[in-house]
Parts: structure tokens; sequence; C-alpha cells
């Protein structure tokens, strides 16, 4: 070994070559002197006598003994050190260049002096110039050379006393011996030469170029598992890559959702082993997963900082290693985790967790029961969705052991739960988050179902946000209510509320909206979609909230173009307006719009896909004003037509002639046969007449014409 | 429309729109700070930036200039590499070096689409090929000795197959 890997790992020969040959350019500029000989210096810019030699274009293989023996006629060789090139694999070593050191400073100038012919090795040409000063062995005051590097400091006496300098003391012919004795002393040179050239490496390797800001805002787009792959380039790639995997803090698995490879516990833990250290934030979201029970188990083990864990469509039961590991774990959800069960979270929800947020969606067998008995001063949200198992009563009881609750969703749950709902919320006055969206069974349906809800929100007076989008009980009287009590509320939804026209409810208008409306001034977003009873008049107190920025009025064939404008002028941080599948708004809305941006500048989004605006619009390509601060969008309808108010099912369309028609000819006929039994009915007796006798042949089995329609 | 003039580090002055010119968040700061008048005619140095560099940078962004503004970085969000216009596709068809070089200079005058894109193709560049064609591509040298290679090949098998 000429040299050890660490060294090499910083030295790059080419850069080397480069800073040799623009040097060796200069030598030979000075080379021919006016007698055609050789002017060559004898001492280094510094005033240090040359010694050494920088020896170039060498022949593939060279071998130190080849070295020596072209030098050793012109004296002493003090030591001959090789740059071994590219060791890569499947590759011999070549040496790029050579430091040949002799003892007296004279003989080296006599090798720089000699004619050409006489250097040459395998018929190649050897390039010869002087090595830099900083390379050249220093003198000391008395004429004795220190043949350690200059910026290593080293006292002479121990320079003196090793064997090497006894060797060149003793001034000996040329030995392999000593030039082996001197390895030692190359490899230091390099150590020199590093210090001495590092400025250099940017002007060769390419991607050296690109700083590191650069080159990590590159690998921002490259997927992880690519990353890994490409490690393997070289080591300063792959420190690179390194460095970079571990500035990553979030991580979802669904990012290799283009990739065809299924997701396995086994991959997954190698690509913990490398991100977990620092990430914050793993969503295991995969769709092909196919990952095991021990998948706890590594992130536990890899993952020491996790904060927030999203698991979704995993049959894992027992998260408990999750416990020894992730000691940081604050956010967790779990998705369509069908195994999961009460006796799943109860040990995360042990006394010292610290578990801020829970959110369970999509599962049959949560009850609620793990609440009960835990000790989680700090959990302050709490979401179930969709929790068919889900227990009013136990979770009522539970709420007692979370004082600092702040957010609490029960979407889509079991309809017993509504009864239950008022005597939760009494518990958790101080809630600022409220959800309580999909209620949509009449089951609990009577006069007085609202009262003691609205009993509840009377003590709510913090709340900002409310979502209460598909909610059946929602009607005016709970708007009102809300009006009167939560006036800090930031965000409503109250769209679908009611939404079905000739439903025996009351249901959310225009009475409740202005409620809202005047009263709730910090209100930003209002969601008001959907609703079959509001029309231009209730909308229009929506223009009396000063803070409005989004305003959301899908799916309904009542509103205008009217009200949006009021409001589009009225209020001056309204920033989007969703209007998508309202018929009857018009172009009259970008007009407002632009004469708004005109007055207040601000950016804008008008979503009118679906509008008469947009029909004007792709039909008859009419123009409109344009703003450079307003966006248009016509095309993206975001509203659902099933949400509609005015939505008619064709499956059930009996106004249609055709599926009367269809029912008569089909179905009816074929029903009555397997219900009477074959044979008993003639295809005339089928034909309803009612001043044909043949009627009474109906009577007779009990049957009323008007019954046979209905059946 | 008022003009600004920006001088490359070659002292090639070009004169550019001021909204154009503003697009990089580092010359607007700059005349935020200075609060140049449109009346006086200043010259903005780019000592960064040489003149064919930023000649390709004015091209662009005068290209781009009515562009809605870019959303923020979201780490939440996968970072998509399909999404490159055809327009910046045959736009960054140069070689290595001025693609580097445009990543610089965007990167030094917060050209933050401009960035984006020049990145998205080394990216395209990088993703899904074997080290072997990696280092073809950028010219990078292996450092690693055949045993050090083959562990690094050993550990990272499991990604190796795509």
């Amino acid at each position: 070994m000429f040299f050890d890997d660490e060294d090499e790992r910083f030295l790059n020969p080419e850069i080397l070559h480069v800073v040799h040959r623009e040097l060796y350019a200069i030598t030979s500029n000075l080379e021919i002197s006016h007698y055609g000989l050789r002017n060559v210096p004898t001492h280094t810019e510094d005033g240090i006598p040359i010694r050494k030699l920088y020896v170039s274009n060498l022949p593939p293989k060279t071998t130190r003994t080849e070295l020596f023996n072209v030098f050793a006629q012109y004296g002493f060789i003090k030591s001959c050190w090789l740059r071994m090139g590219d060791k890569g694999p499947n590759k011999t070593p070549t040496p790029t260049y050579a430091f040949v050191t002799f003892s007296n400073p004279a003989d080296a100038h006599k090798a720089l002096q000699a004619p050409n012919h006489e250097k040459m090795l395998r018929g190649r040409n050897l390039r010869i110039s002087p090595a830099d000063s900083w390379h050249q062995p220093a003198e000391d005051a008395d004429g004795r050379v220190c043949w350690k590097p200059r910026s290593l400091p080293r006292s002479h006496d121990i320079e003196d006393s090793s064997p090497a300098s006894d060797n060149i003391d003793s001034q000996g012919g040329p030995s392999v011996e000593s030039s082996l004795d001197n390895e030692a002393n190359s490899s230091n040179e390099n150590t020199n030469i590093e210090e001495a050239t590092p400025e250099t490496e940017y002007t060769y390797n390419i991607l050296d170029i690109l700083n590191r800001d650069c080159m990590t805002h590159i690998l921002t787009f490259i997927p992880i598992k690519d990353l890994i792959r490409s490690e393997r380039v070289s080591k300063t790639w792959q420190n690179m890559i390194q460095e970079y995997l571990q500035s990553i803090r979030t991580f979802k698995t669904s990012w290799w959702v283009h990739e065809q490879s299924r997701l396995t516990t086994a991959v997954l833990r190698r690509v913990l082993q490398r991100l977990g250290a620092s990430l914050l934030r793993l969503h295991i979201d995969h769709q092909l997963s196919a990952l095991n029970d021990r998948t706890a188990h590594t992130i536990g083990k890899f993952c020491p900082n996790l904060e927030e864990l999203k698991v979704v469509g995993m049959y894992t039961k027992n998260w408990n290693p999750l416990l020894y590991g992730c000691k940081q774990l604050k956010n967790l959800s779990f998705v369509s985790c069908n195994k999961l069960t009460d006796s799943s979270l109860v040990h995360l929800m042990k006394n010292d967790s610290c578990i801020e947020t829970l959110t369970v969606a999509n599962n049959t067998h949560v009850t609620g029961l793990f609440l009960t008995g835990s000790d989680t001063p700090r959990m302050h949200s709490l979401s179930f969705y969709n929790c068919y198992s889900l227990q009013g009563t136990v979770l009522c009881a539970a709420i007692d052991t979370l004082p600092n609750l702040t957010t609490l969703k029960l979407d889509v749950c079991p309809i017993a739960m509504w009864k239950i709902i008022p005597m939760i919320l009494k518990k958790v006055p101080k809630l600022e988050e409220l959800s309580l969206s999909e209620y949509t069974s009449t089951e609990c349906i009577s006069p007085h179902s609202n009262d003691a809800f609205c009993e509840a929100l009377a003590q709510m007076r913090d709340l900002k946000i409310l979502n209460l989008s598909r909610n059946i009980y929602i009607n005016n009287a709970v708007l009102k209510q809300i009006s009167q009590t939560c006036t800090k509320l930031e965000s409503l939804n109250i769209s679908s509320c009611n939404s079905i026209r000739n439903f025996s409810s009351p249901g959310v208008g225009d009475e409740g909206v202005r409620a809202i409306c005047g009263a709730c001034v910090s209100l930003q977003t209002l969601d008001v979609s959907y609703l079959a009873s509001l029309t231009d008049a209730g909308l229009c107190a929506a223009a009396r909230l000063p803070r409005l920025h989004r305003l959301v009025t899908r799916g309904s064939d009542a509103l205008s173009s009217a009200p949006l404008a009021q409001m589009l002028r009225a209020c001056h941080h309204l920033q989007e307006v969703d209007a998508c599948g309202c018929d009857n708004v018009c172009e009259g809305v970008v007009e407002a719009a632009v004469d708004a941006l005109e007055q207040r500048p601000r950016t804008l989004l008008l979503r009118l896909a679906g509008t008469a605006a947009a029909r004007d619009y792709h039909v008859h390509d009419q123009e409109y004003p344009k703003h450079k601060l307003l966006t248009v969008n016509m095309d993206e309808d975001l509203s659902n037509p099933n949400l509609r108010p005015d939505f008619v099912d064709q499956m059930f369309d009996y106004s249609s002639d055709d599926s009367l028609d269809d029912l008569y000819d089909h179905d009816l006929y074929e029903d009555f046969e397997d219900f009477l039994g074959p044979g008993e009915w003639q295809d005339d007796e089928l034909i309803l007449d009612p001043d044909d006798d043949d009627l009474d042949g109906l009577y007779a089995y009990g049957i009323h014409a008007a019954n046979i329609i209905l059946l | 429309m008022p003009n600004i003039k920006l001088q490359s580090s070659d002292n090639e002055v070009f004169a550019v729109d001021i909204e154009i010119a503003k697009c990089s968040v580092t010359i607007k700061t700059m005349l935020e700070d200075l609060g140049v008048d449109d009346e006086e005619e200043e010259v903005v140095p780019l000592p960064n930036v040489n003149s064919a560099i930023l000649k390709k940078v004015i091209q662009w962004a005068t290209y781009h200039k009515d562009d809605p503004p870019l959303p923020e970085d979201d780490e939440n969000k996968e970072k998509r590499t399909d999404d490159i216009s055809s327009w910046d596709a045959d736009f960054l068809k140069v070689d290595q070096g001025t693609l580097f070089e445009l990543i610089l200079a965007a990167n030094y005058l917060d050209i933050k689409g401009l960035l984006d894109v020049t990145c998205k193709t080394v990216a395209n560049m990088i993703k899904g090929k074997t080290p072997d064609e990696i280092r073809k591509t950028f010219n990078i040298k292996n450092d690693f000795t055949a045993a050090e290679e083959d562990q690094v090949r050993k550990e990272n098998e499991w990604c190796e197959e795509k």
C-alpha cells in the first residue's frame, strides 16, 4: 500500500494533475535559453533548494523500481513515491504521477536539466518539473535538511534518531530499503498536499459545482428508494445522501404508490434504519402494504423522536411496542385499521403517555372503553369517524379523564350517540373545535330533540370551529343558539343540514343564517352549500361579516349572483368564493369581483364551474373582465350532485314514462306470476279496465287494483 | 414600462422590465431596500451570474412573468418531477454545465420557479438510474474499493431491483 484509504478520500489525483500541469507549463517556458540550453531554477521562488521532482506522463503499470532506474543515474534518491489512480472494481491500479526526491539539490538539478531522451520509460517521455515549494524538504540554519513535511512540527532530535534519517545520513547507494523506509514520509506529504489545495477541488467534480443548498433541493425531488440505491456512486455522494436522509422529518409510505413493489416490514425496516432517528412524522398509508405485526416493533426501535404516526389499513392489533421506543409520540391516527380494539389502545393511553391527539376512523371494534381509567392530561384532541361500535354512555363516562380536551369530533357515529352528545358536551365546555357531521337517521327526531343540544351549546363560549354538515338535527333554532353563545366562532359548516325539501322538520334557512351572520362577526370560513331553504335574502346577511375569508355555497339553485356580488364588495378579506353548481349564478359575480379588486387589491379565487356564468363562457364564448389578482375556475365542478336539494334519484323516478313502462312490462307482471302462481292469470285479465267485469276476479283474490300498482 | 439595468459578472448590462426583474426575490428586496426611483436608471450588479446565464434567466422570467405565485413548499406533500411544462423542457435542453449554472443563478437570485424546474430536470437524471449510470451522467469518480462497494451493494440490495 502506498497510502491509506483515509488519505485517498481527500486527495484527488486529477486536481494535482491540473495544478502541476500549470506549474510544468510555467517551468517549461523557462527551459529554453538563447543558447538552446535548459535554464532550470535551482531554488523555488521562496528560496528553498529544489530536491523533490514531480513526474507525470507515466506509462501504465509503472513500478517504483522502474522509476528508480531512470533517476538513479543522476544521484542518490532519498525517496520515490507513486500516486496510484483509480482503483475501482475490475481495474488494475495505474499510477498517475510520482514524486522523486534527491538527497542533494544538485542531483535534482541534473535530473531536470538532462535531455528528454534519457528520461524515457517504456517509450514515453516523462514530464518532470520541480515540485511545489511546500513539498520541498526545508533546510535549517545549519544546512540540515528536515525531510519531514514542514507543516508538521517535529524536533530535529527525533528526526535524527529515527532509523530512516540514519539511513539517509549514511549516504549509501540507492537502495530499495531506504525508499521503503520513506513511505511513511511520503504519506505525510500527502497530508501536506490536502491542506494546500482544497480550493481547487470545486473546479473539478461536476456535482461540486453546486453547493449543498442546491444539491439538497434536487434531492428533495427524488424518491427515498432511489436515493438509497444511488449511495454506491462514490464516497462523497454517499455522505451527501446520508446527510440528506437524516434531515428528512416527514415520510409517507404512500409516496411509493408509483412503484409496483409491495411494502414489506423488511423494507420499511431498512428505510427507517436510515431515516428513523430524525423522523418526526411517519404515515404508513401505502396501498399495497404487506406489513406484519413486527412493524410496530420496527417503528418503536428506529424512530425514537417520532411525534406523529398515522396508520392506514393495517391489521396489527398490538401497538404496545410503540410505548417503549417512541417516547415523544403526540399525534396518533388509525384509519381503517380493523383489528384495532380497545385493548390495543388502552396501554397507549396510560398515565404518562404524551399522546395529545388521537384519531380513530372506519373501525368496528373500538367502543371508547379504552378511555375509561386512562389518565392523559395532555390529550387535547379526540376524533372518531365512522366508528360503528362507539358507545355514547362509555364515552360520556370516560370524558371526565380528559380535562384539557379542546377538540372533539364524533362524525358518522351510531345514531344513539345523538342523545348522549348533549351530556358529553356539558362536560367539556372549553371545546374550541367540535365536529358532529353526518347524522342522517330520523330515528331520534322529535319536536324537542334539539332542546338538550341547544342547552349544551349555551355553555360553549370558546368554540372557534364548528362542523355540522349533513346533520338533520340542525335547524334554525340551533343556529340561533349558536349566534347567542359562540361569538368567537371562526369557521362554520352547515352544508346539507336538512336539505331535502319535503322533509318534515323545518331545517336550516334564511332565518338561521341571518342570525349567525349578525352575531358571529369573527367568522372567516362559512359553508352553506346544498341548503334547500336558503335564498338570496338570507345569504345577503353574510355581507355583514367583516373577516370573511372563504365562502362556500355549492349546489344551490335558489341563489343568484346578487348576494355574492354584495359580499365581494363588502367583505374586504374575501379570497375564495366557491359557487360550484349554483345554476343561477351568472357573470355579475365576475364583474363584481373585478370591481372589488380595483378598490381593495388581494388575491381572489372564484370557483364557478357548473353555473350559468360557466355555461356562457363555454357555450357562448362570452368574454369576462379580467384582473391579474383574480383566478376564475370554470372547469372543475366540486359540487356533489347527490347532495343537491333538488336531487332526484333516477332509479325511483316514476314520473318518467319509460320507467313506468319498464315496470309494467317486466317486473310487475313477473311478480304477479310469482305471487299468484302461474296459470291462474290470463293475459287479458291484466287489462285493468274499470268498466270491465273481469275486475271482480281481482277482488276475488282480495286485491284492489290500486294495491297491484303499489306492489 | 420602466426598465432596470442588470450587470452580469463579465460587465454586460441588460435592460429588463422592472416587473420581470422582480420575479427574483433577491433583486426585489434589493430594490425595496434601496428605494430606487423609476426615474433614476441605476445598474444592479450581479457578480455571481455571467452574461450567458443571465440572458437565459431573463428569457425564462419573461416567459413566466404572468404565472400565478407558486404555493409554499409543503414537506407533507410528495414532490413531483413529471410536471415540467414543454416550454421549460425545451428551454432546459442545454449542456450540464449551463444547467448547473442556471441552478446556482436561480438559487442566488432566489427565483423559486426556475430553481424548482431546473432541480427537477437534474432529479430526473438521477431518478431510477443505477449508480453506474449516475456516475457516467455526472462524471463522478467511483472512489470505493471493490470490497467497500460490495458491502454497500449488499446493504442496499433490497432496493436494487426496480
